[in-house]
């Protein structure tokens, strides 16, 4: 099964949506298959990638059986990445689609979908909502999205007592990948003091070491709707989300190699 | 006076944190979405399982046998065939890209061209000017003699193995019937 992965964070504007498309892109270039779900009513991943130019169709379009996987699923032509979008046009179909997450149409979908694939990253909207907790219930994994800075650390509770009681309730299997920290600017010794202090009092693994540092490139890849990765002049942002693919990659092979279990084994066979 | 440790939100932040990874860490069960993954044929019983065992509404799973096979024949496509480009069919041809998407990209643009590292390293994978003459369409869209992508050598340093792909992954053209513009 593909491992699910949320990308999400109680504030918006903290590069979710980035995130969530070139860690989706950099996954696929170590040679995963994956498939990237653009699950925000805003619909930022499908601009941002020149989906919503590639199809108007999405998971609504999924959910009331209107349109076909093949219809709404955007290979690149490796076949080794895939984008779907919502596929909402119009406000009453926001309504549908939260309804659908509340009744666990939108998971259920999303599970189908993803089915073949190595890795699925759900782009999350900001918040709490129904729709987040929809994602949650059928991830693998968090990834959460930080930004070091304090008014927006403040906010971060609400968010992580949303992913205990998903594990509680719902999805027991569900884990924090990481936290990773973006638009990082550490010209700004003030932003740069508080993110170490703050990562500093937590242990090593809650948050991933690769940080995404800000770089108006991310702004023009945007523009252009491509992954940084395929910007020119983009060497150290695209080697970021690189290095954040493999940091998760790593991570998913150590708890393989590790079998699931905490005690040492006694030779290979 | 330090922000961090004044600010009782953020202190309540830090503990979840440290409660919720550590739980994960407890909770761990190796990698059931890999240890668990079936051959394709497998896949749609092995999705039942996995959909139970999330608690999903199987409410909502009715009827979906065709999204299902649609969905596993997409990826098996993908996972076993060869991932060079199709061939022009009349579908693609309907759905040819907008004017102002072939336009020669202008310096500082973002790069479509085959994807360079793979040639330039000499892999097993198919030189874009080797391919067959139906490969037209690939061939139309190289764009030799641009610059070099700057992550070519993060990709060859760290992944050179897993890259399998000829070609930048633009995406490919809209469904048969024309419906959606060019990605």
């Amino acid at each position: 099964m593909a491992r699910i992965i949320t990308v999400a964070s109680q504030k918006g504007g903290v590069g979710k949506t980035t995130t969530a498309l070139n860690l989706g892109f950099s996954l696929s270039r170590l040679g995963q298959r994956v498939l990237v779900v653009d699950a925000d009513p805003q619909g930022g991943m499908a601009i941002a990638s020149n989906l919503s130019r590639r199809t108007s169709l999405g998971l609504v379009q999924i959910i009331r059986r209107t349109a076909s996987p093949k219809d709404v699923l955007a290979y690149t032509r490796d076949r080794q990445m895939a984008a779907i979008g919502t596929g909402l046009s119009d406000p009453d179909e926001v309504v549908f689609f939260e309804d659908a997450a509340r009744s666990g149409a939108l998971g259920a979908k999303i599970l189908v979908l993803s089915a073949g694939f190595d890795y699925a990253v759900l782009d999350a909207p900001a918040g709490v909502g129904s729709i987040v907790q929809a994602l949650l219930h059928v991830s693998d994994g968090v990834v959460l999205v930080v930004r070091c800075q304090n008014i927006l650390l403040k906010s971060l509770p609400v968010f992580l007592r949303l992913v205990q009681r998903v594990r509680k309730t719902r999805n027991p299997k569900l884990r924090m990948d990481g936290a990773v920290v973006t638009m990082f600017d550490d010209r700004d010794p003030a932003e740069a003091q508080f993110c170490e202090e703050f990562t500093g009092s937590l242990p090593e693994t809650v948050f991933l070491k690769t940080r995404i540092r800000f770089d108006p490139v991310f702004e023009r890849a945007s523009v252009k709707a491509v992954p940084v990765a395929m910007m020119p002049g983009a060497d150290a942002a695209a080697r970021s989300y690189l290095d954040l693919a493999f940091e998760l990659r790593e991570r998913d092979m150590r708890r393989m190699a590790e079998g699931g279990t905490h005690e040492p084994t006694e030779g290979l066979f | 006076m330090s922000p961090l440790k004044d600010s009782s939100e953020i202190q309540e932040a830090i503990r979840l944190l440290r409660e919720i990874s550590e739980e994960s860490e407890r909770s761990r069960t190796g990698a059931p979405w890999e240890a668990q993954r079936p051959p394709f044929p497998a896949a749609r019983d092995a999705e039942d399982v996995e959909i139970e065992r999330r608690g999903v509404d199987e409410r909502h799973l009715g009827e979906m046998d065709e999204v299902r096979t649609a969905v596993m024949q997409l990826a098996h496509e993908g996972a076993v065939l060869a991932p060079a480009p199709q061939a022009p069919t009349s579908d693609t041809v309907t759905s040819e890209p907008a004017p102002e998407t072939r336009q020669e990209a202008p310096a500082g643009t973002p790069l479509e061209a085959p994807f360079p590292a793979i040639a330039a390293t000499g892999s097993a994978v198919e030189p874009v000017a080797d391919r067959p003459a139906a490969d037209e369409k690939a061939v139309d869209e190289s764009h030799e003699g641009e610059p070099q992508p700057p992550w070519v050598g993060m990709v060859e340093a760290r992944a050179e193995s897993a890259v399998q792909s000829p070609t930048w992954p633009a995406f490919e053209e809209g469904p048969p019937g024309g419906t959606a513009e060019v990605y």
